[in-house]
Formats: structure tokens, sequence, C-alpha cells
């Protein structure tokens, strides 16, 4: 080594970063390697001819004419080359969402494939914010906008156009978009060490080549293909919880691309005759009206269920009933009758979680007034409002008991009766239509997917300690707390079970009622540990991660703590969702399935009631402080393809003491 | 997180590396013998250990469909063609300069680095730390960046990095030395 060398050895040599490696990866990596091998060497002999490509040096060196070889390089130029930068080039998967992440505007092809539905194409357009157009391959054009509360449906073969209005709507009721709910996945998924995320390696698409990643996530999955020069997406697959039988393939994407604004305009065009509808808050009124529209239309009797596929069989029977092509006349007719549900649904389905809304109204007939068939507990009431039988009211104490008592979700399910007859038909089915977005309760508990057991009633005594818990965080006038999510990755493999890795997330929340509110947690994977803070005062709400560039401003709590549930091993919103039981909701410990006591036990000598059930099917199981009722450790268990993980949240809580102003404030470090 | 004792096998194991040609089992211990050491060469290069991961995912996966015709017969072979493909792909995906810049803000972002303006002027040697080398490291061509980092955090001699690189270890010598030049010059370090 000379003297430059050396001079620069004492500064390179020993940079300060962590080399290691987690074995995670390594052990997933290692099977996907192991089946590449497996490939190339079935590939390997099946090939006669394997291409090969000059070893120039060699040619050079040898007693050949160089100017033979010069020739043959510069015949073979080009496509040596281009085979060679093909070849070479490589890309991480943030390269290959950030144009999907980071798109003013974009314009695609979606295809919506289903079982039971016919394979449809839907050109969509995206202006941020928050605005969507979709082309129908009927022709008919659906319009959102999320800023406006508006959606303007066209009709053009028929001049006609319909108006919904949700101006008064709170947003988490209004429509989301699939775009929208690949770009909040994707994005979590870029930082949520819970998603698994293989890539995929490469593959040709539409004779373009293409490298791939699939993520996992825990409400869909998604595969994402990308040209591995440039770093944009050629195809999406996505299957969602939003449609749980189906799959949506994205392709053709342009991005931040020139959109005219009039595309996007809520206004119907000159000639269009209008229908307009307004959906105002959904309030229980609309809950009742739709109880007996649907127990007039199942021949006295309420539903099974009450969702999206009680609605279906409703529109189906009105189909039934009213044979021949759909008009302006009859689209009106249908959208006047299912307004009605969707409002009562959209109320029901809604409810924040510590309403501890449940539906029972399977086996009971209209004018049954001993037989509750819905119940809730309104925000910051003390008692139950419950629905009987013949749709009286009545306020009660304690929530009724029942053996089909189950929460209601807006859940999409592609067997819906009225397809399959609009199917039969002839007529091309419609799109389905965007909801809500998914709370932790949506779609992870009912019980419609095939093969799932429908959840049960709690226990009466764990429901009970499971509503005195939630009362002790609902009543408190200040809380704070410090904990830790353990989260132990376990692959099962022939040997048994192997333990790959262990995530460890610290975790404090400060609030003070009724409305200074902290949180924080870190991601100790990191070196530093990565940091998150959430803080809200009043109506003004913060939120800073060190890995995304300055401060965000949520819209809400209940978004900011959204959107680091994932990422924080859920301890960003368990306990803030009973804190704050309007503003924030949603929760797993809310909705807690099938729960039975397990045996009493003390942990770090606090004697505690243990909760044995199930949330989202997985079991979970809540240590509750036997005094003060406050949640001392959740344990959780949750299987994947071929890993699982065994998580352990625990909490050191304080209540209804002072709260020192050091720990509620918005204090990210000063960016340089 | 794991770390790996840093040892290549010696060469009298290389019947490994034949067999790993043809046989599963071999290639899989080839695999989790060199996986930490690639990966470290990678996060060498990238520092964000997401990219790193993906951008060695992608290193295995060509090395996993090219071994077949794999011609090497020992450690030391497979090694130079390991880091010659590891070596590309980084490239590659340094290549493009957007791709560069992100990297070093996300880095320092997350590292709490702080970066300095390389172009206002010359810097005391006491003032150089790691951070303002890595940030000069970043400015220079790919193969300028390969050659460095394979001499002084792989700790490769002259003719191994010349078998990675598909150069003659005298033309590698040269390299290197104009390598550093312009390292020292991004720097502001008088010669």
């Amino acid at each position: 080594m000379n003297s430059e060398e050396s001079r620069f050895r004492d500064l390179l040599n020993e940079p300060p970063f962590d080399g290691s490696y987690r074995k995670e990866h390594h052990e997933q990596l290692r099977e996907q390697v192991l089946e590449a091998f497996d490939a190339s060497r079935a590939d390997l002999s099946r090939r006669w001819v394997r291409p090969t490509f000059p070893n120039w040096r060699a040619i050079m060196s040898r007693p050949v004419p160089r100017v033979a070889a010069i020739v043959l390089a510069m015949v073979t130029a080009f496509v040596v080359f281009s085979v060679m930068f093909r070849t070479q080039s490589t890309i991480a998967f943030d390269s290959l969402i950030g144009p999907i992440l980071n798109a003013k505007t974009a314009r695609f092809n979606m295809v919506i494939e289903a079982k039971d539905l016919p394979k449809q194409t839907v050109r969509t357009l995206v202006l941020e914010p928050n605005r969507l157009r979709q082309e129908m391959p009927t022709g008919q054009i659906s319009i959102f906008d999320n800023n406006t509360g508006r959606m303007l449906s066209l009709m053009p073969a028929q001049k006609s156009a319909m108006l919904v209005n949700m101006t008064d709507r709170p947003r988490q009721q209004q429509p989301a978009n699939y775009f929208d709910h690949l770009r909040t996945n994707l994005r979590a998924a870029d930082h949520d060490a819970s998603s698994k995320r293989e890539p995929l390696g490469r593959k040709q698409i539409a004779g373009r080549d293409a490298i791939g990643f699939r993520v996992k996530r825990p409400n869909g999955e998604m595969t994402v293909w990308g040209d591995p020069e440039t770093g944009l997406p050629i195809l999406v697959e996505m299957k969602s919880d939003m449609l749980p039988d189906g799959t949506i393939t994205m392709t053709d994407f342009e991005f931040d691309l020139e959109l005219d604004e009039a595309l996007f305009k809520t206004e119907p065009p000159e000639g269009y005759s209008l229908q307009e509808f307004n959906l105002t808050t959904p309030a229980e009124k609309d809950l009742i009206g739709a109880l007996k529209l649907l127990s007039d239309d199942n021949e006295g009797r309420f539903p099974d269920t009450f969702g999206q596929t009680a609605i279906s069989a409703f529109i189906a029977n009105w189909v039934r009933k009213n044979p021949g092509q759909p008009n302006a006349a009859s689209t009106k007719t249908m959208v006047n009758l299912t307004l009605p549900l969707t409002q009562g649904l959209t109320f029901a389905a809604t409810l924040p979680t510590e309403s501890n809304a449940r539906y029972a109204g399977k086996e009971i007939k209209y004018g049954d007034a001993t037989s509750a068939v819905f119940w809730y507990k309104p925000a910051g009431a003390s008692t139950y409002r419950v629905i009987y039988g013949d749709l009286s009211v009545k306020e009660q104490n304690a929530a009724p008991e029942s053996p089909h008592a189950v929460p209601v979700t807006l859940r999409i399910s592609t067997k819906d009766a009225a397809r399959e007859i609009l199917k039969a038909r002839g007529d091309q089915p419609v799109l389905p239509l965007p909801q809500p977005p998914a709370s932790p309760r949506k779609a992870q508990v009912e019980p419609t997917a095939p093969g799932e057991p429908e959840p049960k009633a709690n226990d009466p005594t764990s429901q009970r300690i499971l509503d005195r818990m939630a009362k002790a965080y609902a009543d408190c006038t200040s809380y704070r707390d410090s904990g830790v999510v353990t989260t132990r990755f376990v692959r099962e493999s022939g040997n048994g079970a192997v333990l790959t890795n262990t995530d460890e997330k610290p975790f404090m929340t400060a609030f003070a009622r009724p409305d200074r509110f902290r949180f924080e947690y870190k991601d100790m994977k990191y070196n530093p540990p990565s940091r998150y803070i959430i803080w809200s005062q009043g109506t003004e709400v913060q939120a800073w991660w060190d890995i995304k560039p300055g401060i965000e401003k949520p819209a809400s709590l209940r978004m900011a703590v959204g959107a680091a549930n994932g990422v924080s091993g859920s301890s960003a919103l368990t306990i803030p969702a009973l804190l704050l039981p309007s503003e924030v909701g949603g929760g797993k410990l809310s909705f807690i399935t099938d729960a039975s006591p397990a045996e009493d036990d003390s942990l770090d000598a606090v004697e505690c009631f243990r909760v044995a059930g199930r949330y989202a099917h997985n079991p979970i199981e809540v240590w509750i402080d036997k005094k003060s009722y406050q949640v001392r450790r959740i344990d959780e268990r949750m299987k994947f393809d071929d890993f699982r993980t065994e998580q352990t949240t625990t909490y050191d809580p304080t209540i209804d003491e002072k709260i020192a102003d050091k720990l509620l404030e918005f204090d990210p470090p000063v960016e340089n | 997180m794991q770390t790996d004792a840093d040892t290549l096998p010696a060469n009298n194991d290389s019947d490994m590396v034949v067999h790993a040609r043809t046989d599963r089992e071999a290639f899989g211990r080839l695999y989790d013998i060199y996986y930490p050491r690639i990966l470290r060469h990678c996060l060498r290069r990238l520092f964000l250990r997401s990219v790193a991961e993906d951008v060695s995912s992608d290193v295995f996966l060509q090395i996993a469909r090219k071994i077949p015709g794999f011609v090497g017969a020992t450690h030391d072979d497979f090694a130079r063609w390991a880091h010659a493909i590891a070596t590309n792909a980084i490239n590659a995906y340094l290549r493009q300069s957007r791709r560069r810049s992100c990297l070093l803000e996300e880095a320092a972002r997350r590292k709490g680095i702080h970066l300095v303006d390389l172009s206002a002027g010359p810097a005391s040697l006491a003032e150089i730390d790691w951070p303002r080398v890595y940030q000069a490291l970043l400015t220079l061509k790919p193969r300028d960046q390969s050659i460095i980092t394979l001499r002084f955090f792989e700790d490769m001699s002259h003719e191994q990095i010349a078998g990675s690189l598909d150069m003659q270890p005298p033309a590698v010598r040269t390299a290197l030395t104009r390598a550093l030049e312009k390292l020292r010059h991004e720097l502001g370090v008088e010669p």
C-alpha cells in the first residue's frame, strides 16, 4: 500500500455503520435463491444452445485478424450493449414505488376481476388532492372529489347525470378509492417491518424486462412490477379486503402528466338530465329505516347479517320484481331505495369502537318487542340504545346478550346476489363502489370469508371486564404510560419452529383531558432508533417521523394515530382509541370476539384478570389490572403463510395524576 | 441482527464451489457463507438497509440463475465473481444521480449525519470525518467508487479487484491513484 492509500485507510476502514444482517431477510432470500437455482437447473436441461458473449480480451490477444474482431464488435455492439445494460440494472423497492407515492397526477388502466364477475377495464385518472375519475367501458364516467364530498356519475348515452353530495359527512365516512388504498399500503409497507416484502426477480411483461416485489399486508397483498431502468411501475396487482375474492390489476401507468382540471369537475355537463341525492351524516333513524326496509323485503324477518350482502339481496329482489333494461327512471328508483339502506349501514358500521355496536337480527321477526336486533352505546353515554324487533328503542344499562350478536362492517362481497342477477340479465356490472377506509375492525371480524368460523358472542363475565376496562380509560382525567411492543418472528420449517427475528418498539403515551395528547414510539432495529411522534392539542394535530422530512399536519388525531398504527405494532392506536373513543375510536380491544376468562394471574405483583379471545380471527389475551382496570399486557399471535408472529405489548400505566407539561410537548429534533 | 465471522473458507474447500453449480445443498451453503459479506458490501455502498437488502437480493438471484454456467473452481473465483455482480448491481442503482442524491439525503437523515457543502472550500485534516468522506465518495464515478470500496472496505488486493472489475492489475493501480486524487480534490485536501 503506497503512502496515498495509507493516508485514506484510516478514514475509510472503519465507517461507523452497522454491517450486521437480519436473519429474517437472510432466510427469506435463501428460499427464493434456491428456487431460482432450481429453475436455472431446469432451464439448463431444456436449453440446447447456450448463447455466450465473446471474451474480448482472449480474442484480441490471439493471432487472429484483429480487424475481424473489430468488425464483429461493430456488428454486435448494439445488441451486446443493450443486453448488458439490461442485465446489469437493478432497482430497489423504494425506487419502484416512489412514482406511485409521489405522483401529483396519474393515469392508468385498472382491470377488475372477481369471482362471478366478468373482467372489466376501467381507465382511471388521479389528480391530487383527492380527486379521481373512472371511465368505464360502457361509457359511464364517475368522478369523485373527496375535497368537496361530491360524486358525479355520468351516463353519456342517456345524457343523464347523478350527483351525490356527501358534504356534511365526516371524512371517514366518505368513499376512499383503490388507488388511495394502494398508496396507503405501499407507504406502510415501505416502513413497516411487519409487512412481508419479497423480491420476485425478473420477468418479461408485454415484451418489457421487469423486476418485481410482493408485499403482504394484513389487509391485502400487492405485487409491483417495474422497469429496472426507470423505476417506473409497469404492472401492479392488488388483492384487497375491499374486494375479498377479486383482483385489481393496474397497468399502463403515466405519472405527473398534464390533466385538465375540467375532467374532474363535479358539475354535470350542459344538456344532461340531473338526479341529485344528498347523503347526510347517517343517524339512528336511518338505521331503523334500513332495518324496516330489509325486514319488509325478507318476509318480515330481519336478515341474518346486516351488511353489503343484505343490501345486495335487497337489490336483487327489486331487480327480479322489476325486469327489463335499466333506464333513468328505474335507476333513480333503485338509488332512492338503496340510499336509506346505505345510510343505515354506514351509521352502524362507523360507530366508534367503544360503542360496542352489535347486530343480532338473525331469526328475529319484525314486531318482536322482546328481542334486541341492534344495540350501541352513544359517545359519552352510560347506557346502551337498544333497538328491538318492533323497532322501538330503549335505554338500557347493559348490552343485551345474544348468540347471534356480531359487529357490523362495510365489507364488499362479490358473491352479492345483485351482481349475479345483473350478470344474468347481460348488463355490465357496475364497479363496486369504493367504501370508507378500512378501520381495524373492518373486514377482519366479519364472518363472511369462506372457511372462517363465525365469531362467537363474548362470555358475559369477560365482556363485563372489557366494558369496565373501556370505561376506565374513557372516564379518566389524565393518563400516561410507557411500554414495549415485542414481536418475535417465527418461521415454521420441517425441523420445527425457528425464531428468525425479534423486534422491539418502546412507546410512551401522555394524555390530559380534554384534548392534550402526545404519543411517541421508537423502532430499535435502526441505529439510531427511528422515532415517530404524534401530538395534538385542541384541533391542532402534528406528526413527525424521522424517516420523512418535515412535520406533517394530519387532518385529525384519528388519521394521525391510524397512520402510525401498523408501524408502531398497534401501540399508537390501542390505548388512545380507548382514551378518546369519539375522536379516535377503533383499536383492537373493542373488537375482541369469542372472549372467555383465562386463569387470573399476577404481573409484577399486580393482580390481573386475563381475558382470552380473538381479534381478526387471531388469538389475543389481555391482562387487565383487577383494581384499576387498566391494560397491563396484550399477547397476540398471527399466522402467515410460512411464518408466524408472537407479539407481546406491555404497559406501565398511571391514571388520573398530573401530567408534566414536558411530557405533552411536541418536541421533534430541530432539523438542520 | 447477525454478524458473520468475516472469514472466507480456505480454497481447499473449493469442492463446494464446483458442486454448487449442480448441487442445491452445496449452493445453499455457498449462499450462507457469502450472504453476509455481499450484504455488508452493499450496505457500505448504499448505506440504507432497505436498499442494500433489495440490491443484494437481486445479486443473489442473478447468481442463482448464472451459477450453472460459472467456470470458476475456487472460493477466490467465486468471491471475485460475486463481487463483480454486486458491484455492477450497486453501480446500476447509483447510475441515476437522482438516486444518489436521495440516498445521501435519506442516509443523512436517518443516521444523523450533517451534510456539508463540499464546494465551500478546502477542509483541514481535522475536519475530515467519515460522513464527509462518504459524501465525497458518492460524487465520484461508480467505477471509482467500486475500486475504492473494494480496496479499503473489502480489503482486496489489486489483483482481486482486477478480477472483479474485469481490469488488468496495473490499470487498477492507476485507477485507484486517480480515484484517490479525485476524492482528495472533492474533500479539498492539499496533496
